[in-house]
């Protein structure tokens, strides 16, 4: 699981594509995770339906960092050739579950990703709180 | 000789006002490829879907019969196949159908909606469709004409994707002509059938540089149900800019045999109304390079949604409403009601659209229905449909797991249509779009709060963070004792804590549990980006348990904000 706020692959690499940097990531290493916001809003809204039962929040199919990286590029409005894979590059094929994920696509929560992590910035940098306790 | 409807909406007075429905049907063309939200959306092979939507209690239901799909080869060719199993089923079901010959298409491969074949292939397969159908009343022979033009010979999205002026007239008056004949061939064998026109209805802002351009958009807006009506003539606003590009006489022959509309038809979404603004710098920091920049008259500008920069300043519905009433004096149904957001915002907009129409009938307003659009949901309108991409919205029914899920706002449209006031958790708030709620207040909630039992940290700021921007109540507890549920009766919780097993919450459900991965174990990549718990290959079953509280399901009744 990641959030827009804390460190981790997918933030480091915005964070270096906006500031104008190449990004050497690996190739091999598989990638996966549930953005929190989005995984939120989902249960939210099944405890709204009605809906009953076990449920999953896990990304349909798995990606190399590689793969996610430049996928994040394209969402973000940089050149995804500005992604280096470094120890060859796997091809995630045969890691699909089949199973059905209440997640968004892929460019959903990246598209949601990027403009939650870019804001987080904008605050951090003028010195603002991310979120204030809810009690 | 003039065309007009033969037989009148029943009167008003005798009639409440009504839920129509309808699946998102576009079947849209990008080059040589064909995009059918109805196959997207798997109606296609489940014909027990219309069950379904008759047990909401919509009265009419738009449904396709698209020339796309029944002659996809050749206009001697007509496979009636789906249809024979549907349309009489939707009869059988109580339903009276609202058939749609062009949903945002161009026809199938052998015309265009720049070609000259385009408005008699259509009449053709209008009056197939009504010579096997003689029974159906309302048509809708070309869905959202100006937007379908706008898109394919305007903005180049899809096919024939042209991006000139000339050529969104060109295929506008096209559509209007397909409209004209196709009522016309139908009414040769149901003289009784109804012409029920769809448009998107909005307004354009403008800053002061863009006045212009907004004043050209905000007239161009009426342009199809203007010329149906036979009122592009000498002396309309747009007379002389469109004739100016050559296509006055098909004005004149337009006007001449009018074809008004039985019914308008105006599919509203939170972002027809728009704002252009020059001052970029204020949305988003894009760049003048940025494809959501645009040129007018040499002014860069954003075009963006009005109710997201100038939520004070939009219309609305109810006042768009008002305007067509004012300027047609003819029937209006709301066609299209949808709003592509999380749950409670999708009942929220739906909740006021009714209200609007019920209000608007009692000032004298004839609004006769109210339509749950995208019952089925809709893919991939986040760019478009340019392009196969996966983006998904929930409708009324959710498919993605193969079968339709009845949602929150399945209820919402039952309790309407039966005459019950919808209630229970999130419903009750105004939604985003409305200036108070960018606001924070201090109020005092009675409604049952959304529980969160605080575990990890980042999970659980997401979720306080998400009823915040939901106007959910919600209560924070930083353990669920019995005692604190009892006295909070939450109708719902939602445990933050990690790997917690699903257990009693003390009311007698189940709190949901969210079992994300059970550590973080540092892979080899771990320390170089400080990552903190990427799942490995071996840990990637995580799957979340949810279930509402007893307690309050037993009292339960356009765009994300930005």
């Amino acid at each position: 699981m990641f959030g827009p706020a804390e460190p981790h692959l997918l933030a480091e690499v915005l964070d270096a594509l906006d500031e104008g940097k190449q990004v050497v990531v690996d190739g091999q290493q598989e990638w996966r995770g549930s953005y929190a916001p989005c995984l939120v809003d989902g249960v939210i809204d099944l405890l709204l339906d009605g809906h009953r039962g076990p449920v999953s929040f896990q990304p349909e199919r798995g990606w190399t960092d590689a793969e996610i990286a430049r996928a994040l590029a394209a969402v973000a409005g940089h050149d995804p050739s500005r992604i280096l894979p470094m120890n060859g590059e796997a091809a995630m094929t045969g890691l699909d579950e089949g199973g059905l994920s209440y997640l968004p696509c892929l460019e959903t929560v990246l598209e949601r990703f990027v403009g939650d992590r870019r804001r987080c910035r904008d605050w951090v940098e003028a010195g603002e709180i991310l979120l204030e306790a809810a009690e | 000789m003039p065309i007009s409807a033969a037989t009148p909406w029943p009167a008003r007075a005798n009639t409440r006002l009504e839920l129509w429905g309808g699946h998102e049907c576009t079947v849209n063309r990008v080059h040589d490829a064909w995009f059918d939200q109805t196959i997207r959306a798997g109606h296609q092979d489940r014909p027990q879907d219309l069950a379904l939507f008759g047990q909401l209690g919509i009265t009419r239901l738009r449904y396709p019969a698209l020339w796309e799909r029944i002659s996809p080869e050749s206009p001697d060719v007509q496979d009636f196949a789906w249809t024979d199993e549907r349309l009489p089923e939707i009869r059988r079901l109580g339903m009276q159908p609202i058939v749609t010959l062009c949903h945002h298409g161009s026809g199938p491969h052998y015309t265009s909606l720049l070609d000259d074949s385009f408005a008699p292939g259509l009449a053709r397969h209008a009056a197939a469709v009504a010579g096997r159908y003689p029974w159906i009343e309302d048509y809708t022979p070309v869905n959202e004409p100006l937007t379908t033009a706008r898109f394919s010979a305007l903005y180049g999205f899809w096919y024939p994707r042209h991006r000139d002026e000339r050529a969104f007239w060109h295929a506008s008056l096209n559509e209007i002509d397909a409209t004209r004949l196709s009522m016309r061939a139908i009414r040769q064998i149901n003289p009784a059938a109804r012409l029920i026109q769809t448009d998107d209805l909005g307004y354009c802002h403008a800053s002061s540089p863009l006045q212009a351009e907004a004043d050209f958009q905000n007239e161009r807006r009426w342009m199809g149900w203007d010329l149906l009506c036979g009122t592009v003539v000498p002396g309309h606003p747009l007379w002389a800019r469109i004739a100016g590009f050559g296509l006055g006489d098909r004005l004149r022959r337009i006007a001449d045999d009018p074809c008004p509309p039985d019914v308008i038809g105006i599919n509203h979404y939170l972002s027809s109304e728009r704002l252009l603004d020059h001052h970029v710098e204020r949305h988003g920091g894009r760049g003048v390079a940025d494809a959501g920049v645009h040129l007018s008259n040499g002014v860069a500008h954003v075009d963006v949604d009005a109710a997201r920069s100038i939520p004070d300043q939009v219309i609305g519905l109810s006042g768009l409403i008002e305007q067509a009433w004012e300027r047609y004096r003819l029937p209006i149904a709301v066609t299209e009601c949808h709003n592509g957001s999380t749950r409670d915002e999708q009942a929220r907009w739906f909740i006021e659209g009714w209200d609007t129409a019920e209000a608007l009938r009692q000032r004298g307003v004839e609004v006769l229905a109210l339509t749950a659009w995208s019952l089925l949901g809709s893919y991939d309108w986040n760019r478009m449909v340019r392009s196969t991409g996966g983006h998904h919205e929930a409708g009324v029914f959710d498919v993605r797991g193969g079968e339709p899920r009845p949602t929150l706002m399945a209820r919402v449209l039952k309790d309407l249509a039966e005459g019950r006031r919808p209630a229970g958790p999130g419903v009750g708030e105004r939604g985003w779009w409305h200036a108070e709620r960018r606001v924070p207040t201090i109020k005092t909630v009675t409604a049952a709060p959304f529980a969160i039992v605080a575990g990890d940290p980042m999970l659980t700021d997401a979720a306080v963070a998400a009823c915040t921007i939901r106007a959910l109540p919600h209560v924070v507890l930083d353990t669920p004792s019995p005692a604190r549920l009892a006295a909070e009766r939450p109708w719902a919780i939602f445990d933050a804590r990690m790997d917690r097993a699903a257990t009693s919450a003390g009311m007698g459900g189940i709190p949901c549990r969210t079992g994300h991965h059970r550590r973080c174990g540092p892979d080899r990549r771990a320390g170089r980006f400080g990552c903190r718990g990427r799942p490995r290959v071996a840990d990637r079953r995580r799957r979340t348990l949810v279930r509402p509280c007893r307690a309050a399901s037993a009292g339960r009744g356009a765009g994300r904000p930005g």
